[in-house]
Parts: structure tokens; C-alpha cells; sequence
């Protein structure tokens, strides 16, 4: 399942459940008044302050393991890399490859020539696999396993001029064990 | 620190006071209520743009207008809510009225310049103008129309700077120190015997947090205007990209959450009066407080999740702080308010009632911002309609509510002319279903990683934005209600029935609970 289902659910949860909460206390709020509520909302307080501070704590070491950055990735996707250098410009992706490998991580070394953009990549299914920014003057490190072979995007998903809704490439996913197509010269 | 003097006592009861005061809440709320018309006018015309509905239109105007609505939205959500604290505080405090007055025609100016920025310029950079592309729009717009837009960034800065510093200095003198306006006493004592000196309340927490987080980013704020003011003049001048993007969230982030923290100070105020229960300041509330005066400083590392360029300690700290801000609104706020309601036997009229929807708007919206700001789910979900979803959720579906539930509130109380219950009771039925509406499809859509900011969207999901657009309707005729209802009171007024009562800074306390 796709990490931005996941998400949507998790919202959906917790969402769903204050929402209920807020509709049932609307409801309540309208019987009769019980001044009995101060001693049991401050029982009722501490107990959601600690629950919440234990569903923080968790949440807070867990979502560590999915950080995306180098020190996390390289230890989760260990081995040499095939290296991908990557420029935006308004309104295009330049990339030194046109096909990607399967079988090694793949390390995008991400920059642009003009104004900040965003390099998203979409699996064929239309979801977002993993993003960094394409920032004049750095160079952002996105190393990413893809396993799934087909046809990917690249789109730009940081506001970067009037054409920004149009900035976009298809990158081939699939060409065995090293990035190439364009024998290391820039491809488009 | 020098105390109230009877001077400045005695210029609180001056009835002549009074009424400016009045008059210029009434104009600071009204002024406030046209422009979320129009502002969210703008909005539904971007839905209808993405839905493919309004044709080619959406090459030229999506961008000026989507540049519109978030400015003016953004400087919305700040100086609606401090209309409202500045006219509590006037009862309070000899809050100056000719710097309020100054600030807001200083405002209407700023009005014009995003007007003439936007739709004569076509700036077209969304609200955060985000370095270098304001002088890189590639035949879009020309240089000169950042300078108004600038201009405009620059007087909202002022004005609410203008009130925070202005608040401190009455504060202190009424209260006799910052720390006292904070309740830190409480820290010590839960319950401080009386002194002889005013306690502190909740609105003046709240408030007092914004002023105290609101200087440093005002300043900063400054320092990327007047550095990207250089280059629109020196063209060769420049500056790091990340250095404009850190100094620009900094000051962005805290604006909203600034705009965000008086809402809840005006909840504070008015919610007490419809549950006819005190909201009182304890302990916890003033740790919760100081929380978030720390926490605000750190949490926008969250924008920049995706400039892996920032260290990576960076990085974690926005997560820590992301997680710590959600806890006063939660456990305080949020919570408190529900307490407040919980068989309280209150009666839902508008002003309540889209008080409490507000708080429903903060909890639910904030739930998607919290994932959001998980810097391993931001990874997918940056930058999607997600992040609309979230922030339309907090301040649209929030901080918007909390200013009709002040608005319902105050207008009787100042204008003595009552507004329909009726009306407003459809009115937050329309704009409940219409928003949320607007809101669960940005959330759907994120989850299908529709990019935000797209003037066409991905091909297939054109129906998103129609629904969307569907929704916007809904709110739009919920507006137009209370216009309606605003516009008959003042063409035929009904006297407002009974007594209303007038806004307490401490509510009467209530039998002592069973």
C-alpha cells in the first residue's frame, strides 16, 4: 500500500474519532448542566496529556527510521550507488541518464540553474516515491531503492513560474545494473 | 514597573473613548468580513480554474490570483483576530485608538498594493515569494510589481509589531511585569493569594506569547524584505536561496501562528459568556503557554523537510518542536474549550456555535498538519494538496471560524442592532458542509499526490478540484447570508432583545462544582 494511503487513513482515525468526540459534546452540551465536570475534567486531562505524550514519544523514535536523509538511507540501502545529476530549469528536468536500475540504490544529486523547484518522483501508479528540492546554489542527496521496473515522472512540485503545472519528464526505470542511456552526457 | 495611574483609569471610562472604540471594532470587523468575501471569492475561482470549467483562463490568472488569496488570507488570519484583542485589550488597557486608527488605513493601503501587485502586475509567486523566483517569472510579470507586494508584506508586518509592542508596554504597566502578564506566579502557586495588583487572564497569555514570538520574527521578516528589496533595485546583488527560504518561513510560519494564538485568546474571551462558565488561568495553562513560546521559534524547520541541504540535527528539532507545539493547543486549548461546553446546558447560537466549529477546524486540520510534519511522511507529502488540506483545515475551517463566532458576538454588543439566529445557524450549516467539503477534498487529493500551486491539474483529477469548486459554493452562499443579514440590519435595524452581556475579561465565577 502506497505510504500516502497509509497516511490518508491515519487521518482518517483520528480525524474521524475527534470529530465524533466534538459532534457528541455539541449533542451533550445541551442536557442539563453538571458543575461535577471541573473534578472529572481534570482527571480526564491528565489522562489525554499522558496518552498523547506516549502516542507522541513512540511516533516521535519510530518516524526516525524513516527520515530520508543520507545517514538513515545509506544504512537502510547499503552499497555502492549509481550516481544521478539532476538540474532543474524553468521548465524542465535535466538528467545525465535516461534509464535507472532496479537492482542498486540510486543516488540523485538534485540542483537547479535558475529558481528553487521540486523534483517529486511518481511510480506509474501516480504516487510520489520520494522528493528533495532543487535549490540554486545546493545540492540536494536523495538516495532511493526503486524496484519496481516502468515508466516513472519527474515533476516539479515547489511553485517555480507560470509554467510550473507543465514541468515534467518521464524517466525509464529498468535498464539492469547501472544508470546510462546518455554515456554521461547531460540527456536533455 | 510603574502601575496603571488613575489618569489612564479614567480614560477607560471617557464615553467619548468609548465609542471611537466601538466605532472602530465595528469597521476593523466589517472591513475584516468583505475581505474574506472577496479573498474567498478568489479561492473558489481557482477551484473553478483547476476544474477546467473557466477554459484557458488559468494560463494568465492562476498564478496572480493564487498570489492574492494567500497573501491577503495570510494577513487575514493575523489582523482579523487582532482587531478583536485589540478592542478586548481596550477595555482593559488605554490602548491608543489613533495608532489603531493609523494602522488601519495603513492596511487599506496595503489592500491597494497587493491589488495593484496582483492584477495589474500579475505577481505570481504564491504568498511566500519564495527567492530568486520573483525576478525570474519568465515574461510573466514585471520586477517592478514585487516592490508593491513588498510594500504590502512589509505594513502587515508593522501593524500587528505595531499593537504587540504597544500591548506590552500597557500590559506591563497594568499588570507590573511581563512575567506577571505570563502568570508565572501560577508556577509557583497554583493559586496566588490576592496582592492588591490585577492577575493576568487567558486572552492576555495568548496574546502576550504572540507579541513576545512575534518581535524577533517581525525583524527577520524585515531583513529578507529589505534584502530582496536590494536586488529588485541592484540586480547583481543576491543571496542564499536557503538563507531567504529559512528567514521567510521563520517570519511566515509565525505570522499565521501568531494570527492562530489571538484567535484562541478571543475563544478565550467570548466562548465563557455562551457556556456561563469561567475559563480560568492554572498551572498547566501557563506551562502550555510557555511551550509554545519555545516551541514556535523552532517548529517552522518543518518547511524546509526537503532541503536536504539543512543539517540533519535541523531537521529532527522541527520534528521535536512540531510535535511539542500541538500540545498546548491540545491539552490546553482545545481540550479546555471542550471541557468549558461539556453539559454546560449552553445554547447554540451562531456565535458559539461557529466558536466550538472553530475548534473542531483546529483539532481536525491540525491532526493533518501533525502527520504532515512527520519528516518521514513529509517525504510523500510535501508539497501536495495535503498541505492545503491542512492549513485550509486550521484557518479556514479555525482561526475564520473563531472570527464569525466573534463577529456574531460583537456586532450586537457594539452596534445595539441584532443579527438573525436563523440566518446564522444556516449560514454555519453552509459554510460547515461547503468547507469541509473544500477541505477532505485537498486531503484527498494529497493522498493521490496532486501537486499543490498546479493551474491545471494532473490529467483525470479535474473532478477534485469540480467538487472542490462544489464546496466553495456552499461557503460563498454561507457568506452571503451573513452579508444579507448584516446589510438588513443596517437598512432595518432590530433592537438587540434583552441584555447581552458585554465582554468579560474574567468571566463571573460560578457555583463552586458538586
Amino acid at each position: 500500500m502506497p505510504v500516502q494511503w497509509m497516511v490518508g487513513i491515519a487521518f482518517v482515525v483520528l480525524g474521524g474519532a475527534l470529530a465524533a468526540v466534538f459532534v457528541w459534546l455539541a449533542l451533550d452540551a445541551r442536557r442539563e448542566t453538571w458543575d461535577g465536570v471541573y473534578q472529572r475534567a481534570g482527571v480526564l486531562r491528565r489522562r489525554w496529556f499522558l496518552g498523547l505524550l506516549a502516542f507522541a514519544v513512540v511516533a516521535f523514535v519510530v518516524s526516525m527510521t524513516w527520515l530520508p536523509y543520507q545517514f538513515v538511507r545509506a544504512a537502510q540501502l547499503p552499497g555502492p550507488a549509481a550516481p544521478v545529476a539532476v538540474t532543474a530549469h524553468q521548465y524542465d528536468f535535466s538528467l545525465n541518464v535516461e534509464c535507472l536500475p532496479t537492482n542498486q540504490p540510486i543516488e540523485f544529486s538534485v540542483t537547479s540553474s535558475d529558481v528553487t523547484h521540486g523534483f517529486a518522483i511518481y511510480d506509474p501508479d501516480g504516487h510520489i516515491i520520494g522528493q528533495t528540492q532543487a535549490m540554486p546554489g545546493y545540492t540536494n542527496v536523495l538516495r532511493l531503492g526503486i524496484t519496481k521496473p516502468g515508466t516513472y515522472i519527474l515533476r516539479c512540485d515547489e511553485l517555480c513560474g507560470p509554467g510550473h503545472s507543465f514541468m515534467q519528464r518521464k524517466v525509464t526505470v529498468g535498464c539492469g545494473g547501472s544508470a546510462g542511456g546518455c554515456g554521461g552526457s547531460t540527456c536533455g | 514597573m510603574t502601575s496603571m495611574t488613575a489618569a489612564e483609569d479614567a480614560v477607560l471610562r471617557d464615553p467619548a473613548r468609548v465609542r471611537t472604540v466601538n466605532r472602530l471594532t465595528l469597521l476593523w470587523v466589517i472591513t475584516g468580513f468583505v475581505l474574506l468575501l472577496i479573498l474567498g471569492l478568489a479561492g473558489l475561482l481557482m477551484r473553478a480554474m483547476q476544474s477546467g470549467v473557466l477554459g484557458n483562463v488559468a494560463l494568465i490568472w492562476f498564478y496572480p490570483i493564487l498570489t492574492l488569496h494567500g497573501i491577503g488570507m495570510v494577513a487575514l488570519v493575523a489582523l482579523v483576530p487582532l482587531a478583536g484583542c485589540w478592542y478586548i485589550f481596550a477595555s482593559k488597557v488605554p490602548m491608543s485608538t489613533r495608532l489603531w486608527q493609523i494602522c488601519y488605513v495603513a492596511t487599506v493601503l496595503a489592500v491597494v498594493l497587493v491589488l495593484i501587485s496582483t492584477l495589474i502586475g500579475k505577481f505570481g509567486t504564491g504568498w511566500t515569494f519564495l527567492y530568486p523566483l520573483p525576478y525570474n517569472s519568465t515574461g510573466a510579470w514585471p520586477v517592478w510589481s514585487f516592490v508593491p507586494f513588498l510594500l504590502a508584506v512589509t505594513i502587515v508586518v508593522l501593524v500587528v509589531l505595531a499593537i504587540d509592542v504597544e500591548f506590552l508596554y500597557r500590559g506591563i504597566r497594568k499588570y507590573g511585569s511581563l512575567g506577571r502578564m505570563y502568570g508565572l506566579e501560577y508556577l509557583v502557586d497554583p493559586h496566588p493569594a490576592d496582592d492588591g495588583r490585577p492577575r493576568t487572564d487567558l486572552a492576555t497569555i495568548a496574546m502576550t506569547t504572540t507579541a513576545l514570538t512575534w518581535i524577533p520574527a517581525a525583524l527577520l521578516g524585515a531583513v529578507i524584505v529589505i534584502l530582496e528589496l536590494i536586488q529588485v533595485f541592484v540586480p547583481d546583488f543576491s543571496i542564499s536561496a536557503l538563507l531567504a527560504k529559512n528567514l521567510t518561513f521563520f517570519a511566515g510560519h509565525m505570522l499565521v501562528n501568531v494570527g492562530l494564538y489571538m484567535a484562541a485568546a478571543l475563544l478565550y474571551t467570548i466562548l465563557p459568556v455562551f457556556a456561563k462558565r469561567p475559563w480560568k488561568v492554572a498551572r498547566y495553562v501557563v506551562i502550555g503557554w510557555l511551550a509554545t513560546t519555545v516551541a514556535l521559534w523552532f517548529a517552522f524547520y518543518h518547511h524546509l523537510y526537503q532541503d536536504f541541504a539543512q543539517p540533519d540535527a535541523v531537521q529532527v528539532v522541527g520534528e521535536i518542536f512540531s510535535y511539542v507545539s500541538a500540545f498546548p493547543a491540545l491539552v490546553v486549548t482545545l481540550f479546555g474549550g471542550a471541557m468549558l461546553v461539556w453539559r454546560s446546558g449552553i445554547r447554540w447560537s451562531p456565535a458559539p456555535l461557529f466558536l466550538y466549529m472553530g475548534m473542531a477546524g483546529w483539532a481536525i486540520g491540525g491532526t493533518g498538519a501533525i502527520l504532515d510534519s512527520t519528516a518521514g511522511l513529509n517525504q510523500y507529502m510535501h508539497n501536495t494538496l495535503w498541505v492545503a488540506g491542512h492549513f485550509h483545515g486550521i484557518m479556514a475551517m479555525g482561526v475564520m471560524m473563531f472570527f464569525l463566532g466573534t463577529l456574531y458576538y460583537v456586532y450586537p454588543v457594539l452596534s445595539g442592532r441584532a443579527l438573525s439566529e436563523r440566518v446564522g445557524r444556516a449560514a454555519a450549516g453552509f459554510i460547515g458542509v461547503g468547507g469541509w467539503t473544500v477541505v477532505l477534498i485537498f486531503f484527498l487529493s494529497g493522498v493521490l499526490s496532486e501537486p499543490r500551486r498546479y493551474a491545471v491539474q494532473l490529467p483525470g483529477t479535474e473532478w477534485l478540484a469540480l467538487v472542490g469548486m462544489l464546496g466553495a459554493i456552499l461557503v460563498g452562499i454561507g457568506g452571503l447570508l451573513i452579508a444579507g443579514d448584516l446589510a438588513r440590519s443596517i437598512r432595518r435595524p432590530v433592537p438587540v432583545p434583552g441584555e447581552q452581556e458585554p465582554v468579560e475579561p474574567e468571566p463571573a465565577p460560578v457555583p463552586a462544582p458538586a
